[in-house]
């Protein structure tokens, strides 16, 4: 099994930590990964748009990984066409660490209900820490227990760690 | 008659140095953990610091089938003394010797 993170700290994560943490390799978002607003052609990126339309239109680009949907709001036609184009949905569980315990519990609602829509649709997910500094990193355990916690059983959890070397190994 | 828990030691790196010789950093995570799980829920899992391997490396004892809870609540502590910090969850063990080897092999490396 070869799991990896994604994170935002530039410089990235020293190898002897991210094995440490159980992955094989963690990325950084914005050098082996860009996230943008619209299909960067030829550089393999993450789509997070509020524009529903650039959305669908993102996931028929081959160099995208997957989308972002942003405050991770339930839009059932982003989710049915992100299930027919096999492009998964990226769960970002950096938002559950910089909020209030209050909004904690509301995001992890809403992240419960996206998981839940998805499933039902067929879509799959890619799971990211993006952690921006070393005290948000998280363990492979933790990220299992994160995402069971929004709804995932462990082999789902398990496989959206895994996703993305897919799309690497391409 | 008394009730004998099982036990799950989970080994714990800190993304800095810290001295849980300290009151007041057992306090603060005591509390981190039951801000996450709750009162009853830090009862039930009992979470104990074991042994400080080194200043960035720390075993706690937690009840078996409570480990998962814990797990979590670690992740989300986020502040120690006053200071920022990150916690990793390396491993889960049922003995403290098996974790002990493992930082061992991680200190070799």
């Amino acid at each position: 099994m070869r799991y990896f993170d994604v994170v935002g700290i530039s410089g990235g994560v020293d190898k002897g930590l991210a094995a440490r943490l159980g992955f094989s390799k963690v990325l950084v978002l914005g050098s082996d990964i860009i996230l943008s607003d619209r299909p960067l052609h030829g550089r393999k990126c993450i789509v997070e748009s509020s524009d529903q339309g650039t959305l669908i239109k993102s996931l028929r680009d081959p160099s995208v990984i997957g989308i972002k949907i942003p405050d991770n709001e339930i839009d059932g036609k982003v989710i049915a066409a992100a299930a027919d184009a096999e492009k998964p949905i990226v769960i970002d569980l950096s938002p559950l660490f910089s909020q209030q315990w209050r909004d904690r519990q509301r995001s992890i609602a809403r992240l419960r209900g996206l998981i839940k829509e998805a499933t039902r649709a067929g879509a799959e997910f890619i799971g990211i820490s993006n952690a921006r500094s070393a005290n948000y990193l998280l363990s492979i355990g933790q990220m299992l227990g994160i995402l069971g916690l929004i709804g995932m059983d462990v082999n789902r959890a398990k496989a959206t760690m895994e996703k993305i070397g897919e799309y690497l190994d391409n | 008659m008394i009730i004998r828990r099982k036990s799950r030691y989970i080994l714990v790196e800190a993304s800095r140095d810290i001295d849980l010789s300290d009151r007041q950093v057992q306090a603060d995570l005591s509390e981190g953990i039951s801000r996450v799980i709750g009162n009853i829920g830090h009862v039930n899992a009992s979470p104990k610091v074991m042994a400080q391997l080194n200043p960035r490396l720390f075993i706690l004892r937690v009840s078996r089938g409570f480990e998962g809870d814990v797990i979590i609540a670690l992740a989300f502590t986020k502040e120690i003394k006053g200071s920022e910090i990150g916690l990793y969850t390396i491993r889960t063990s049922g003995s403290m010797l098996r974790l002990k080897e493992v930082a061992a092999s991680q200190d070799a490396q």
